[in-house]
């Protein structure tokens, strides 16, 4: 079938960035997978229609971050993060203690703050791309990123060193090293 | 990139890929089904209302199977190369279905990564190259059994490249460079420092880096590091797409048949599960069992969880697939990481193997 050829075409060429992205936003495995196959469960309904749509990976991320955003108000449990750094000694060459440091706090946030740092510092993309694809203003992205750094540091004070400080940032307006 | 990006990247890194599109149209062929259905169904809801009012039969319960596994689902910890083909051989063989369990693999970048995972129990089950057990071991954290065996090496399952265009020729022009592993202080780190000893280096000739092997070929490309120890099937595919270049004869001999991977878990976990242990061994013994009478399997389990095309899979080097822990091999093992500093006192086995 011609639709579905298409669609599965898409899907192989981008379900793996979109894949990782759920994964960092929702923290969890099967979140994830429930997460992207939802977007593409709707897109898939829409096929036809989505022809038209110059940047059909856009269109889904979009979709993805709207409905992750709105799902997770709507479900707001106490996340609970799904593995704890050990408590006993570790070498300061266990990056992955530092990992799941990280990934605990990330849990923590808000889930918009969370998609902007995702956003930002993983995919690597700039504040308007970022706006453009939560629906927000530039002004919204700096200060959730901001915001989201912040109570990283206070959540995890041994990242704090490691994280990034922003250019523009008024409290870190000196010695900017992203 | 920043090291949140990195450590993010490294994060998303543990995310299992699966088909979503053949899922999606499944689906939404369903709701369509559905859809017509529902409208049918109503018609025959009324019908069937009036007509049967009130009277109900209870169909009898399912018999109960002797004694079930304690869990219906067990979460694996993999690395996705061609270590962990009996894994997934038994998953498409339908073994651990057989046996009453759910499997779920679940994909990690390198046994230390699983370490914590499965103390906190967010898995059940992980891959081990063993010698991270040893040092889990030896640096307190005690509670870990050796419970299968995985993957015997051959000569090429393993491989350390550079970049096709490198001046890099042999080991001993490592010096000074940026070389990768999957995770630092694992069998990864034992054979890249066996290798540089025997090009009269040491380790603190190179630097070392962690790079997931999935990654190694990026890395590379971008100049981020200058070699990497790699295992199948990312030799074959990274050389397939003029990526990397093998350095010859890198890997000392005596590290080409090593046992190179097995399956650990908490011994809390072993001992408040034996039934689901037991099922879970006897489904993975099958399918080693599987690929002893017919190795051919592996090349076609492989592209089903990692990114290597048939084509490629044809070309891929494997060993084999013992079903036992071998305690001669695995003492073999652990005299190695113990001559090259990765551990310092001998390995207790007997532990270990929850002898």
């Amino acid at each position: 079938m011609d639709r579905d050829a298409g669609f599965r075409a898409f899907v192989d060429a981008h379900q793996r960035p979109l894949l990782r992205l759920a994964y960092l936003l929702t923290g969890e495995a099967h979140l994830a997978e429930d997460l992207l196959q939802s977007v593409l469960v709707r897109m898939i309904g829409r096929w036809p229609k989505l022809r038209r749509v110059d940047n059909l990976d856009a269109y889904a991320r979009k979709t993805m971050l709207n409905q992750y955003i709105s799902w997770r108000r709507r479900r707001s449990s106490g996340e609970v993060p799904s593995a704890h750094p050990p408590d006993r000694a570790y070498t300061p060459e266990d990056s992955t203690v530092l990992r799941i440091v990280l990934r605990q706090a990330l849990m923590r946030l808000t889930p918009k703050q969370r998609a902007v740092l995702v956003l930002r510092f993983y995919e690597d993309r700039s504040e308007r791309d970022v706006a453009d694809l939560l629906g927000c203003s530039v002004g919204t992205v700096k200060s959730q990123a901001h915001h989201a750094l912040a109570r990283l540091r206070a959540l995890a004070p041994e990242l704090a060193p490691r994280l990034p400080v922003l250019d523009d940032d008024p409290a870190h307006s000196e010695g900017a090293r992203r | 990139m920043t090291w949140l990006g990195e450590q993010l990247g490294r994060i998303a890194d543990e995310m299992p890929e699966h088909d979503l599109a053949a899922r999606a149209i499944a689906v939404h062929q369903r709701r369509r089904r559905n859809l017509v259905a529902l409208a049918a169904a109503a018609v025959v809801v009324v019908t069937l209302v009036a007509v049967t009012a009130g009277v109900r039969a209870l169909p009898a319960e399912p018999p109960v199977a002797a004694s079930p596994p304690e869990l219906s689902t067990v979460r694996i910890g993999l690395i996705p190369s061609v270590e962990a083909a009996p894994v997934y051989l038994a998953l498409m063989e339908g073994y651990f279905q057989e046996e009453g369990l759910t499997v779920e693999p679940m994909m990690i970048t390198g046994a230390a990564g699983a370490v914590p995972q499965a103390e906190t129990g967010a898995l059940d089950l992980a891959q081990t190259d063993y010698t991270t057990h040893f040092r889990a071991y030896e640096l307190g954290r005690r509670d870990f059994r050796i419970v299968s065996s995985l993957h015997q090496a051959a000569p090429g399952s393993f491989a350390i490249v550079v970049h096709p265009e490198s001046k890099i020729r042999t080991m001993a022009d490592l010096k000074g460079k940026r070389v990768a592993i999957p995770n630092l202080m694992d069998r990864g780190e034992l054979t890249v420092r066996a290798a540089l000893k025997h090009a009269g280096l040491s380790r603190d000739d190179v630097k070392l880096v962690e790079v997931p092997y999935p990654q190694v070929a990026a890395a590379i490309d971008k100049g981020k590091i200058a070699a990497a120890l790699l295992a199948e099937p990312f030799v074959t595919t990274f050389q397939d797409t003029g990526q990397v270049r093998v350095l010859e004869n890198a890997i000392p001999r005596e590290f080409e048949n090593l046992h190179t991977a097995g399956i650990a878990a908490t011994a809390e976990w072993v001992r408040e599960h034996p039934r689901t242990l037991a099922a879970f061994q006897r489904a993975l013994a099958k399918a080693q069992h599987l690929i002893a009478s017919d190795p051919e399997q592996v090349r076609g389990v492989v592209p089903t969880y990692t990114r290597v095309e048939r084509r490629q899979a044809a070309k891929v080097t494997f060993g084999s697939y013992p079903a036992e822990p071998d305690r001669g091999e695995l003492q073999r093992l652990a005299d190695l990481a113990r001559a090259h500093g990765i551990i310092e006192q001998p390995a207790d086995l007997g532990r270990l193997l929850g002898e």
